[in-house]
């Protein structure tokens, strides 16, 4: 007899946990099945070269091998590679996906963010859009994440965005000695400042400990379980209802259909055993990628699932300073410029600078070393005494200009170790996204300047390439208008009343913020949504 | 990695060379070299046959030009013979493996007295 329940939830990760709590805690038997494993601390160890930020060698929290995709270049070379090479844009698959093991940087989008269209007009060759729902339809959703996951930070500084409702429930980690010289930089500049929000506990929370400010956040899980993502919050609460079922290792073919209604979900065991189960509901949370992957898999939704792939270029800026910056305070960001983030010029948009998480030497020797450091002798070695401590790196995103031809198609051969057809990739950023990188780049410059950087290095983004990674987004986007969307305002496939889409997928444009506090916030809404009318 | 003892010594006095020992321990004293092998055993053992040809010829010119092996060549020497070669891919290639060896820990920090709970 095939198992029936009244939801399946498709991915353990950031989306996925808030709808499967949601749904269970209103009373619904939940069905959540995740393609990784529950890794243990142990397990996705501390590797400097095998983790979610430095993929050397590999990488600790999935996907691993059997799990291939293919990338087409410009010129239609396509390639075959695995979940550590370049091009494969991975996120972690594991419970609690990529917040498992991720940054935490609990960024709430600009209202802007939600208005690129209507702001900046529609570039030609590009997919620009507006988001259905506006900041002001997720701010309930941005402040229920917040107080459930657990942030740090202080939002009496978030002036580019309304009053929130209440402060988050811990205050900020403490500052660095990187954060105080570019707090005093930016009061110099007459910028603004804010205290970069983390999803991670300034103090004892939740009945976990408080950070240990260890050199080991991003890419790796942490000690103390003082970094909150779904495992250690929305996740134990839908198994606590009684309700939630989590199955690991079972990867989902495709979902279910009779007579063009979605009844279910087909996934495999590592038998590769297919296992069919029912359910009135299907939410589909497994990423961008996979997300349009299943979709495309299982013949659902229109010619716009797989579009718009989407991450956010990067611009990184390291100053060489007189002084150490290095103190060794773990996780890293602690402030952040907003200024920069629209507006300016005549480029769209803009993006969010900030300093970035205590670097690994590995790291800083891989990633960030000056241009023209001799690759060995006695220079070498020197660069790295003189310069490592006395690093200041200023990252940030800007937000991204989708492309229709940014996408995730099905590779017509290439299958994985289940047999199940593989993501194909293909296409680029639009170039205007270029642009506004270039624009962020002068202003971290500007920055690093400020801060009386004796050397400063990092080029600015010049090509476009394929962006999504840890932040990818935009696979089903959400819209009123059928013919331009894959889902709706409240994250329904159109066409299917009975299947939804709760992750990044569903993000119309990135923001020029960490995307994972929005994703949550949305599934947050969707589900909310869902369960009053259910 | 199938390869011989000797090309492991080269190895380690090239590790050596490349992050010099000073009143820190070179590249060629901690496990460096233990890390460059995994890796050219592993997903770059297509690059094993360029690495032999490398460290040959290298050797085959210290002989010829000093009398002896690479491996007891004064550093000076092994320098100028390196500075000869460096531009070569898989001389680069080797480097880089050796930086990621001297600069990473497989372990991370370790626990000191208290319960990984993570």
């Amino acid at each position: 007899m095939t198992a029936r329940y009244d939801a399946i939830v498709v991915g353990a990760g950031a989306g996925g946990g808030v709808a499967a709590c949601l749904l269970a805690e209103a009373g619904k038997r939940v069905l959540l099945i995740e393609r990784g494993s529950s890794l243990t601390y142990e397990q996705i160890g501390r590797h400097h070269l095998k983790n979610q930020r430095v993929i050397a060698w590999g990488h600790n929290a999935g996907p691993f091998a059997g799990h291939p995709r293919v990338t087409v270049n410009a010129e239609g070379v396509e390639k075959i590679v695995q979940p550590w090479d370049l091009g494969y844009q991975p996120n972690a698959a594991t419970v609690g996906g990529g917040t498992r093991v991720y940054g935490a940087q609990a960024w709430r989008f600009h209202p802007l963010d939600f208005k690129m269209a209507s702001t900046y007009g529609v570039p030609p060759g590009s997919s620009l859009a507006d988001w259905p729902i506006s900041y002001q339809d997720l701010e309930p959703y941005y402040d229920k994440v917040e107080h459930e996951l657990g942030v740090s930070g202080d939002s009496s500084g978030m002036t580019h965005l309304p009053a929130y409702a209440r402060d988050y429930p811990m205050p900020p980690l403490p500052m660095s000695r990187k954060g105080s010289t570019l707090r005093k930089a930016a009061a110099a500049l007459g910028w603004n400042t804010v205290h970069v929000p983390l999803a991670v506990n300034s103090q004892p929370w939740n009945n976990r400990a408080a950070c240990i400010h260890c050199q080991h956040c991003v890419g790796f899980a942490c000690p103390v379980d003082g970094k909150n993502g779904t495992q250690n919050t929305f996740i134990p609460r839908a198994l606590a209802t009684g309700r939630c079922e989590l199955l690991t290792d079972m990867m989902v073919e495709r979902i279910d259909t009779r007579d063009g209604r979605a009844i279910g979900v087909i996934y495999v065991n590592a038998q590769k055993r297919r296992i069919a189960v029912q359910s009135d509901v299907i939410v589909v949370a497994a990423g961008a990628v996979e997300s349009a992957r299943l979709l495309l898999n299982s013949g659902i939704g229109n010619d716009h699932v797989g579009r718009h792939l989407q991450g956010h270029v990067y611009v990184t800026v390291t100053g060489l300073m007189r002084e150490q910056m290095w103190d060794g305070i773990g996780p890293g960001p602690t402030t952040a410029t907003t200024r920069w983030s629209h507006g300016h010029g005549d480029v769209i948009g803009g993006g969010m600078l900030a300093d970035d998480f205590v670097m690994l030497p590995t790291a800083f020797w891989l990633k960030h070393r000056k241009p023209g450091t001799p690759l060995w002798g006695q220079a070498s070695k020197d660069f790295m005494r003189e310069s490592y401590t006395r690093t200041l790196d200023i990252k940030g995103p800007i937000q991204d200009t989708p492309s229709p031809d940014a996408r995730v198609t099905l590779d017509p051969k290439v299958k994985d170790m289940y047999g199940i057809p593989v993501a194909r990739l293909s296409g680029t950023t639009h170039i205007e996204s270029i642009r506004t990188a270039q624009m962020l780049h002068s202003k971290a410059v500007e920055w690093l300047r400020a801060c009386d950087a004796v050397e400063i290095w990092g080029d600015a983004p010049s090509t476009p390439v394929l962006t999504g990674h840890q932040h990818q987004a935009g696979t089903c986007r959400m819209g009123d208008d059928p013919e331009h969307s894959v889902v709706d305002a409240l994250g329904r496939v159109h066409g299917h009343d009975n299947v939804y889409v709760a992750d990044t997928s569903v993000h119309v444009t990135n923001g020029g913020f960490n995307p994972f506090l929005t994703a949550m916030a949305v599934a947050y809404r969707t589900i909310t949504a869902l369960t009053a009318r259910w | 990695m199938d390869i011989l003892d000797p090309h492991i010594q080269m190895l380690r006095a090239i590790a050596n060379r490349v992050i010099p020992p000073d009143d820190t321990p070179g590249a060629g004293e901690n496990d460096s070299v233990g890390h460059a092998v995994e890796i050219l055993s592993g997903p770059l053992s297509p690059r094993l046959p360029e690495l032999r040809k490398l460290l040959d010829d290298l050797n085959v010119r210290a002989k010829v030009e000093h009398q002896t092996r690479f491996v007891d060549l004064d550093t000076d020497l092994q320098d100028a013979l390196l500075k000869t070669v460096d531009n070569q891919p898989i001389f680069v290639q080797v480097c880089e493996l050796i930086h990621e060896g001297y600069w990473a820990s497989p372990d991370g920090q370790r626990t000191a007295g208290f319960v990984i709970k993570g």
